[in-house]
């Protein structure tokens, strides 16, 4: 382990973690009382990817971590809820790929 | 009490030192994991593409509010275990312990709502036989469920190892694992809760 570690601060964490809750109920919101258009769905996805690197950035300490390793973590998190957005919003050209 | 140790710590604004929490096994475990989790979600998207009826009306069935709950106390967890970590950096292992028992407590919450929701939706007459949308549902949640009993488990060890002081904030390398594997179970949620619960 190197002697310099990167800290991420006790304010800091905590303001992702307000944030994180504030997407959560958003998204809650969202389940509950708006009809599922396209925009909501790439709407909803923009969410994840965003959640998701602030849980990779922020509680896992990942921002100045060797690049392979943050860049595999937040890969899952674009390339995941992208596909999810073209799933959902074109589910018929999916359909086709998948019948034998 | 033993003098704590301080590492030369650099805040925001440094220039930091890139440094991998966890050793390489455990990243590779991470890995492992999610793709396996990627994969579920891929099957679960084709399943969707083929079923558009019954996944429409599969979340509306669901309890939503026992899905936010669960959302929240991960990444509540999620927290604890970030501030555990930040509290074992600087040699307050009494202030890492009770970070990391605030970590099982929400784990522990995690699974009383979901055997709460299991029950709820067996009073509403919803088992992993009712139709393709569940069986997905019940075989994603309860594979998520077991890898929070496995990530107690370890949070729960490491603490004990804490506990023991086997930890010090020049070397915690097993706490680090295991927190990053605890991480890993909160970013999986992260594309559960909306794909199973928000998506209709």
């Amino acid at each position: 382990m190197n002697d310099k570690q990167h800290v991420v601060s006790d304010n800091a964490l905590r303001r992702a973690w307000v944030v994180l809750i504030l997407l959560t109920l958003s998204s809650a919101f969202i389940a509950e009382s708006v009809d599922p258009t396209a925009g909501i769905v790439i709407l909803v996805c923009l969410v994840v990817a965003i959640k998701g690197q602030l849980v990779v950035d922020r509680l896992m300490g990942l921002r100045h971590a060797p690049p392979l390793i943050r860049g595999m973590m937040l890969a899952y998190f674009y390339v995941l809820p992208i596909l999810i957005a073209l799933a959902l919003i074109f589910p018929e050209p999916l359909r086709r790929l998948t019948t034998l | 009490m033993a003098a704590v140790a301080r590492l030369p710590l650099t805040m925001d604004g440094d220039a930091p030192q890139p440094s991998s929490p966890a050793n390489i096994a455990v990243w590779i475990l991470i890995w492992a994991e999610v793709t396996e989790f990627a994969l579920f979600f891929l099957v679960f998207l084709v399943a969707r593409s083929h079923n558009p009826e019954l996944f429409a009306e599969g979340p509306t069935k669901l309890n939503t509010w026992a899905g936010v709950i669960n959302t929240l106390l991960l990444i509540s967890s999620s927290y604890c275990v970030a501030r555990s970590m930040a509290a074992i950096r600087i040699g307050q292992v009494d202030r890492c312990l009770r970070w990391l028992g605030a970590t099982i407590g929400c784990g522990l919450g995690y699974c009383a709502v979901k055997a709460w929701e299991y029950h709820w939706n067996h009073a509403s007459g919803l088992d992993s036989r009712t139709d393709v949308f569940y069986s997905l549902y019940y075989y994603l949640t309860f594979n998520h469920l077991l890898h929070v009993l496995v990530g107690m488990c370890a949070i729960g060890w490491a603490g004990l190892r804490t506990y023991w002081g086997h930890f010090t904030p020049a070397q915690h390398e097993g706490l680090e694992g295991a927190a990053c594997y605890w991480h890993m179970i909160d970013l999986v949620w992260i594309i559960i809760f909306p794909l199973l619960y928000v998506m209709r």
